[in-house]
């Protein structure tokens, strides 16, 4: 514990979160938030939805405070918390058509960040079925394969890591992400 | 790394992991030149790599977009609603669980009661009328005349 508290800022804020710093507990939000919402952007493809949970990461953080032991790397369990948050929502939204609904809002996103980015429409229009097809190829990749893939790749985090925030052995993560990138490369071939 | 050299990470999802790792660019450097120096002999594995790059590239280009403040300001509101103090909850759970039913007929009743025998006013200071106030002042300015008649003897 001591180690795992001296090694990580982040669970010593947290320890001083437990003992009621308010300011300690911004500043996790400020250096976490981001990541968080985007992991969950990525998972649930829908900002409001990935707005919604990680709300609900944060508040679970808070209410964790008490209880919380600097026993892992802090990213280790927020991550935990926001994977079984977007697996239940998930599982929850299975047998709807969540591709359809979530079309307006990501789009218009999209289409937004393209006209800053590349000012002829050919290139713009380009983009989009890019990423349009990214999306799906993502949507597409089992929960855990598609969590595993997005830690991994815009995390950055270790096998390891990995393996702790989905509860499974180090191997098995990278035999999740031998099989998810497989997909991927088949997916996304085409873009050469 | 020098026994691995040989092995194709495509044989197995293990080893595989170090073409991932090196595509992330992620793997030493050690490791890493000698993991090309295995894809000069082995097409498969460059063939794996470049399309992992392709995959890599791709990724990088799903931008997420950015958050606003609201965030903050919902979650502030919805930390404040959490540190109120647990009787406020409990007052207001023991507020919505009163029927207040049975206290209508009641209330009728003592409305009905306070109608047909109003309550005795006799010790209660009467409010007095505009007619009584002027009916005193009256009184009080005869008295004073009176006051100002001289009682001489005839």
């Amino acid at each position: 514990m001591a180690v795992a508290t001296a090694f990580d800022f982040d669970a010593a804020l947290m320890l001083r979160v437990r003992d009621g710093c308010a300011s300690s507990y911004a500043a996790l939000l400020e250096r976490h938030r981001t990541p968080v919402i985007h992991f969950l952007f990525r998972m649930v493809q829908n900002q409001a939805i990935a707005e919604e949970l990680a709300q609900e990461v944060f508040l679970r953080v808070y209410r964790s405070r008490e209880k919380y032991e600097a026993s892992a790397k802090f990213t280790t369990w927020l991550f935990r918390i926001a994977t079984n948050l977007a697996f239940n929502w998930l599982r929850d939204e299975k047998g709807r058509k969540v591709q359809e609904s979530l079309e307006d809002e990501t789009t218009s996103n999209t289409t937004k960040k393209l006209c800053d980015r590349s000012p002829s429409v050919e290139s713009r229009l380009v983009y989009e079925v890019k990423l349009e097809e990214i999306r799906v190829a993502i949507g597409l990749l089992p929960e855990k394969q598609r969590a595993a893939v997005l830690m991994h790749k815009y995390e950055e985090m270790e096998y390891s890591q990995i393996a702790k925030v989905l509860g499974c052995s180090e191997s098995a993560v990278k035999s999740l992400l031998f099989r998810a990138y497989e997909s991927l490369r088949a997916r996304l071939a085409h873009y050469g | 790394m020098n026994n691995r050299r040989n092995l194709c990470p495509l044989q197995s999802e293990e080893h595989a992991a170090l073409l991932l790792d090196y595509c992330a660019r992620r793997l030493d450097a050690g490791r890493g030149a000698a993991l090309e120096a295995h894809m000069e002999q082995c097409p498969a594995c460059r063939e794996m790599r470049d399309a992992q790059r392709l995959v890599w590239d791709s990724l990088d280009a799903w931008d997420a977009g950015h958050t606003g403040w609201e965030f903050n300001q919902r979650l502030q509101e919805r930390l404040r609603h959490e540190c109120r103090p647990a009787w406020i909850d409990t007052v207001a759970s023991w507020k919505e669980g009163i029927s207040w039913k049975p206290a209508v007929p009641l209330a009728a009743a003592l409305a009905l009661w306070l109608i047909v025998f109003p309550p005795n006013g006799a010790n209660a200071p009467q409010p007095q009328s505009a007619q009584q106030t002027e009916q005193i002042e009256k009184v009080l300015e005869d008295v004073e005349m009176l006051q100002q008649i001289p009682l001489s003897p005839r």
